[in-house]
């Protein structure tokens, strides 16, 4: 069910009345996760058999890897876990892209290799949910969590709604031990949740599908039939329709379990006010980073065994990071290519670090600005459907062709807006946020701007409805 | 608690939400009333439903459903406004499918149809020669036919469609203001004066031009199809591969038992006459009825079809589509035209 749509708002008074509705917390909890099985089966009602497998699974071996003192026995059922878990991603993610793949291999070796017809059905929100459990696990392991949790919690961390499908990622540490003790929110956590639950709907509804898709959708469709000007302003669009699309996800989830009691981490932090690439990932879809960095990055070695070791554990940090979108090659080359600026970021730091003028305020900002161009010129790969899209779009963008035919011309003004808004706002609220802000304004200033945006998401709905962009990951 | 990561639970801004969610609320109320009053009290906007690609998905996906029944009407917006499905439904036994999209090529959804065994109906196509030049890639219905598809494989499978769908409806016909182009944005930027095109939840369109200028109208559609040049012949070099793709559709059609009729829409003054400049009859419409195994229909062939209100020379105005659904059925189907429903 997607945030914007209006079954969900219907769906969500429902689950917010029956949950205050009743006292005991047991129930509470069990209205909650019955609601986020529904939620979930509103797509494809077979995928609850792989969130309940991931669901017991994780469950059962935790318990398990808890109770026994044996190294040999711990090591074994994590394995068992992380085969069971990372098997079922494997399978429905990258099955039909291994394939294909190894389809190809052997065309380039004679061999003609013909596979049996096979629809693999990508479930939603598989990666998120996967990470989560595997977390859990993970820590248990590590000693870092005990496996005391009943298996009504812990189905509740897996599949509650507002985060299940496009995160933020949550860690077991984080959510398990608010299903303890009763929650409720408070009339303010009431009233900013709602809030924010409608500042994402504006991001998503408004300006990301509304003002920024249109042209974005077009450039990257015909990147053969646009000039420069035109091939700059489609990526900056996307560069503007992912943030808005992915953040206003994140920010609606986050409202709607403030309104249930509970409090989900931060995704975004200001992203395209980022000085250099480790800073952009410290800011961009933090949940995913922090998990890279937590479960995948340290456990290679992280920056402990050599520079020269960490540049190699960085690339592929950010290589498993691009394919855990997508079971594509642009995801990876994506991917790649971040790993490689944070390598050369890395160099540049140990070279130059000592240099006073790169921290002044004009070289921090000029930084800035080339971090937005590169991480924008870097969507192209994960924006475009193939190798050629992307070369053209950005042969385009660097071999002056003049203004193009500026079919948006109608929508330019607005575009620009958007943007120039999107980017001036991160950099005032680069180490600030949006509660500072509102915690200063008046009572009927609060009203007028939230009633602004209520009126634009309900008179902006009707048209071509967009699936968050990151419900296929 | 306190969460390992910053999080927006630990800095909710305090004090006074239940005022200023219950001021916004009055405020949201006011803004939609009032909106909602000076949209009918100027006659904008229609009850209506968005011309989405939901709605073409769901209407598809009952072109299947009904087999052997379903009467599928495909082109663009000449047979999205042509037709007057209620009449249509009376005066057969078919159940008809409207799939039409405006301003697209013919082929994609021709090439989808034949494609699906499920589809076994009677298929009416709207073809012009001018639509054949479109390039199917860049077009709405290769997006929409993707979208089905989508929907289809279970990538995009919303069981909880049919629910969106009623509320959706629910709104659009209480409240005028949320038609697509009475919304304040379109009125305010997009300078759009007044609403003459409705969407019907069955996808069928009505052109109400007793709304807006016809004359105006008029010169602008001409504008529009002339461009800035005079109208000359306009060679389609691969015409030849076209009318081969178009019979392999009817050929895959037809062997499954489906009945495909290709109907060229009626159009008026001169937008006529620069369409026979550019594609004359002789050159293509009579040398592809020659080669198909399909039935076709010329307009010109029928003094009933062409006798009809076209005030931008192109599309019908909302007050003959009834007359214009009855001449057309009783051209395709004949005797067989269901007697009880002939002629008010």
């Amino acid at each position: 069910m997607q945030f914007n749509s209006l079954t969900f708002v219907v769906f969500f008074a429902v689950v917010v009345t029956l949950y205050y509705s009743l006292s005991s917390w047991t129930a509470r909890k069990t209205i909650l996760v019955v609601a986020s099985y529904l939620f979930y089966a509103a797509w494809n009602p077979l995928f609850i058999v792989l969130l309940w497998i991931s669901t017991i699974a994780d469950w059962t071996i935790a318990r398990r890897i808890s109770a026994t003192p044996d190294r040999v026995r711990k090591r074994l059922l994590v394995t068992l876990s992380l085969s069971i878990n990372l098997g079922l991603l494997g399978y429905f993610k990258y099955g039909g892209f291994l394939l294909e793949n190894f389809v190809s291999l052997m065309g380039g070796l004679g061999i003609e290799f013909v596979p049996p017809a096979a629809s693999i059905v990508l479930p939603i929100g598989i990666s998120f949910y996967t990470f989560q459990t595997l977390s859990y696990t993970l820590d248990v392991y590590r000693g870092r969590m005990q496996a005391r949790y009943s298996l009504l919690d812990f189905s509740l961390f897996v599949s509650f709604f507002p985060q299940l499908v496009a995160g933020p990622i949550v860690r077991a540490s984080q959510f398990l031990p608010q299903c303890v003790e009763s929650r409720r929110a408070t009339a303010d956590s009431m009233g900013w949740g709602l809030t924010l639950m409608v500042f994402g709907l504006f991001a998503k509804v408004v300006l990301a599908d509304s003002v920024l898709a249109p042209v974005a959708d077009a450039v990257f469709g015909a990147p053969d039939t646009v000039g420069t000007f035109e091939a700059w302003l489609g990526v900056f669009a996307f560069s503007g329709q992912i943030f808005f699309d992915f953040s206003g996800y994140s920010t609606c989830a986050i409202g709607a379990a403030m309104c249930l009691g509970f409090a989900l981490p931060d995704n975004f932090r200001s992203p395209y006010a980022a000085i250099g690439f480790s800073d952009f990932w410290r800011r961009w879809h933090i949940s995913l980073s922090q998990w890279l960095r937590d479960y995948l990055y340290i456990s290679l070695g992280g920056n402990r065994k050599g520079e020269v070791r960490t540049f190699v554990n960085l690339v592929v940090t950010m290589f498993l990071g691009g394919l855990w979108h997508g079971a594509s090659w642009m995801f990876v080359i994506w991917g790649l290519l971040h790993g490689f600026y944070l390598v050369v970021e890395h160099a540049a730091r140990t070279l130059f670090g000592g240099i006073a003028a790169f921290d002044s305020r004009v070289a921090r900002v000029a930084f800035g600005f080339l971090t937005f161009i590169i991480v924008s010129m870097t969507w192209v790969f994960f924006r475009a459907a193939d190798m050629g899209t992307a070369m053209t779009l950005l042969t385009t963008m660097t071999v002056p062709t003049g203004m193009g035919s500026l079919v948006f011309a109608e929508q330019l003004p607005a575009i620009i807006l958007v943007l120039l808004g999107l980017v001036g706002w991160h950099w005032a609220t680069r180490n600030s946020n949006l509660e500072l802000l509102f915690e200063r304004l008046p009572l009927w200033v609060r009203a007028l701007v939230i009633s602004t945006v209520v009126v634009s998401i309900i008179y902006s709905g009707g048209g071509a409805q967009h699936a968050f962009i990151y419900f296929q990951f | 608690m306190h969460l390992s990561t910053s999080s927006s639970s630990e800095r909710v801004p305090q004090g006074g939400w239940l005022r200023t969610w219950i001021v916004t609320l009055v405020i949201v109320a006011v803004v939609v009333t009032g909106w909602e009053w000076f949209v009918r009290a100027r006659g904008l906007g229609d009850v209506a439903v968005a011309n989405t690609a939901e709605l073409w998905v769901r209407e598809r996906e009952r072109a299947a459903a009904l087999g052997s029944d379903a009467l599928v009407l495909v082109g663009a917006s000449r047979m999205q406004g042509g037709i007057d499905l209620e009449t249509l439904r009376a005066l057969t036994d078919a159940e008809p499918v409207q799939l039409a999209i405006s301003a697209s090529p013919l082929m994609p959804v021709l090439r989808h149809l034949a494609n699906d065994p499920d589809v076994s109906g009677t298929v009416v196509v709207s073809l012009d020669m001018s639509a054949l030049r479109i390039l199917d890639d860049e077009s709405e219905a290769q997006r929409w036919i993707a979208a089905y598809d989508d929907f289809k494989a279970g990538r995009t499978a919303v069981f909880y469609q049919p629910a969106e769908d009623r509320l959706h409806q629910g709104i659009d016909s209480v409240l005028v203001s949320f038609s697509r182009n009475a919304r304040p944005h379109q009125l305010v930027f997009a300078r759009t004066t007044k609403s003459y095109v409705r969407t019907l939840p069955d996808r069928s369109q009505q052109f109400d031009y007793s709304k807006i200028d016809r004359e105006a109208a008029y010169e602008r559609r001409v504008r529009l199809v002339r461009g800035y040049t005079d109208p000359s012949f306009m060679e389609i070099s691969d015409i030849d591969e076209k009318f081969a793709d178009i019979e392999e559709q009817v050929e895959k059609l037809q062997a499954r038992g489906a009945e495909v009729i290709f109907v060229r829409l009626p159009s008026s003054k001169q937008i006529r006459e620069i369409e026979d400049i550019r594609f004359p009859r002789d050159i293509y419409w009579d040398k592809f009825a020659a080669g198909t195994r399909a039935r076709t229909i010329h307009f010109a062939d029928y003094p009933e079809l062409g006798d009809v209100d076209l005030p931008d020379g192109v599309h019908l105005d909302a007050s003959e589509q009834e007359k214009f659904t009855r001449a057309l059925a009783h051209i395709l189907f004949g005797d067989s035209v269901n007697r009880d429903a002939v002629d008010p």
